[in-house]
């Protein structure tokens, strides 16, 4: 029980850090590629901004608009936070304690995944606001539409390593990264993680020129730092889904390392942050018209050429 | 009529001349509303052209060109400076809280010609003026609302003896709006605080006054 615990306290709470530093990476990143500074004051090089803006938002007044369902308003950001550190629970950190690894974590994972959809849609509905319910119905729109097309595209891994555990996909990429055989999948699916967490050229759930912050105008103090928090986490989740997938996890010649998974995950959120300073916002419709037209038809194809080559080769493990 | 029509399209395609989609002449058969950069319609389909767009598009160049100008503004050096502590540089024309100056010998430069006073396009000056025991014309009363003013700069431009001057301070910010009212006494103060820098900002001016 105690070894639980405390298994459990060293999962999360590096991970609740790395959320906080990583929105302080975020805005010196955007600071530096937009010839600014960032923020410098607050520590040394502005490193304890991430626990000012904490402090500020725990301190602000917690508001709720009227005729809301209290129950809902505050129940969604807890769900979407939990939804977003439970997920972490079954990646494999390191080969020896998976904190429950089964056989089945890919599904589990898909299915914690699509979950996070209802949280969303339940902050924009018990909001009782107009912004907030547009926000949250696009943003369900556009979830359900990608999770399709990246359903596919991890199935083309679990084909290539004949295995629905996250642990036996790292192991089958000792040799060689999943990246190399399935580079087009690979890139759609970062695309698409893109649009599954809606990150900026996908953002039209905040698209804040219209709809002012999207499903979470209506929160502020305590709830919005929890949405605000899951949000970041799932960046870092499907970075992580990304290079167990595709970039071998924690493997790195033949060797098995957490910081390797550190090194990849890291590399491949900063990806997302790179698409964040560079790409404006996309239509509401070129949205949907790369999912469902381009998206969709090549990860069904690759779904179907893989396992063929497979068999056709006689190589399925 | 918002498209070329496609006579003209298979004309320029067959004479292998580039359409002048924006050009200064008008032509003959004026069309109002012309494409400035390709027309969406022609669309090459040859062989050539099309691995062409399906190879950029698939091998996604265009938006590796744009993250690579991302990276290439990361290793920019910042324009940004720390305010209180850094400073941006201020030319000798800058025009900022006012000040009334007053001769080497102590004496002040204003003889009270009401030049400014009459110029204030916001009329923030107030001039009251009497002769004095020596029997020079000098001002009584010297006013400035800081808060009407629009820092046109006319007041030092009108003055006839370089009294009334817009010094290079900026950072006057007050609390209250009654302080922001400017006497003669405050701006005489001002003039002795930074007649250093405004005597310097005129002579780096002399040549275009």
């Amino acid at each position: 029980m105690m070894i639980k615990t405390m298994q459990t306290i060293m999962t999360f709470l590096p991970m609740l850090l790395t959320v906080a530093f990583l929105t302080l990476m975020e805005r010196k990143m955007l600071a530096t590629s937009q010839m600014r500074k960032g923020p410098n004051i607050v520590g040394f090089y502005g490193l304890l901004q991430p626990m000012a803006d904490a402090m500020k938002l725990m301190m602000k007044e917690a508001n709720k608009p009227n005729k809301t369902n209290s129950l809902l308003f505050t129940l969604s950001p807890m769900m979407s936070m939990s939804m977003a550190l439970t997920t972490w629970s079954l990646i494999p950190l390191h080969n020896k304690s998976p904190q429950s690894d089964t056989s089945m974590s890919m599904i589990m994972m898909l299915a914690l995944s699509s979950l996070s959809v209802y949280t969303i849609l339940l902050t924009g509905w018990a909001s009782n606001s107009k912004y907030s319910l547009l926000g949250s119905m696009r943003a369900t729109a556009q979830m359900m539409s990608y999770e399709m097309s990246i359903g596919l595209m991890m199935l083309c891994v679990m084909y290539l390593s004949s295995s629905l555990s996250l642990s036996t996909i790292t192991e089958s990429q000792m040799n060689i990264w999943f990246l190399m055989p399935l580079f087009p999948a690979f890139t759609m699916l970062l695309m698409s993680s893109l649009a599954e967490t809606n990150r900026t050229p996908f953002d039209l759930t905040e698209s804040e020129s219209e709809l002012v912050s999207g499903f979470n105008v209506e929160y502020s103090a305590t709830l919005f730092t929890l949405l605000f928090l899951a949000e970041y986490t799932n960046i870092l989740l499907m970075s992580a889904i990304l290079s167990m997938l595709f970039l071998g996890s924690t493997t790195m010649n033949n060797t098995s390392t957490p910081m390797m998974l550190a090194t990849k995950m890291l590399t491949i959120t900063y990806m997302f942050m790179w698409a964040r300073a560079t790409y404006p916002r996309t239509r509401y419709d070129q949205l949907m018209h790369l999912v469902w037209k381009s998206y969709l038809p090549m990860s069904l194809s690759l779904t179907m050429l893989i396992p063929s080559i497979m068999i056709f080769f006689h190589c399925s493990p | 009529m918002f498209r070329i029509s496609s006579n003209l399209y298979k004309a320029c395609i067959y004479r292998h001349t580039p359409i002048r989609y924006f050009s200064a002449q008008q032509p003959s058969r004026a069309h109002k509303y012309m494409y400035v950069t390709s027309h969406p319609d022609y669309i090459p389909m040859d062989w050539k052209s099309t691995m062409d767009r399906n190879a950029q598009t698939l091998l996604l160049t265009e938006l590796i060109t744009g993250l690579m100008v991302v990276i290439g503004s990361m290793f920019k050096e910042p324009v940004t400076i720390n305010y209180p502590f850094e400073k941006g540089p201020l030319s000798p024309r800058f025009r900022g809280e006012h000040a009334l100056r007053r001769y080497p010998n102590g004496e002040e430069r204003c003889i009270a010609c009401k030049l400014c006073e009459a110029i204030c396009p916001a009329q923030a000056i107030t001039i009251e003026a009497e002769e004095r025991e020596d029997g020079s014309r000098r001002t009584t009363r010297y006013d400035i609302d800081m808060t009407k003013c629009i820092y046109c700069g006319f007041c030092q431009e009108a003055c006839p003896v370089d009294a009334i001057v817009e010094g290079p301070n900026f950072e006057y910010s007050t609390e209250t709006h009654e302080e922001l009212l400017y006497n003669k006494e405050k701006l005489l103060n001002n003039g002795d605080r930074w007649e250093k820098e405004i005597a310097a900002n005129i002579d780096a001016d002399f040549l275009y006054r």
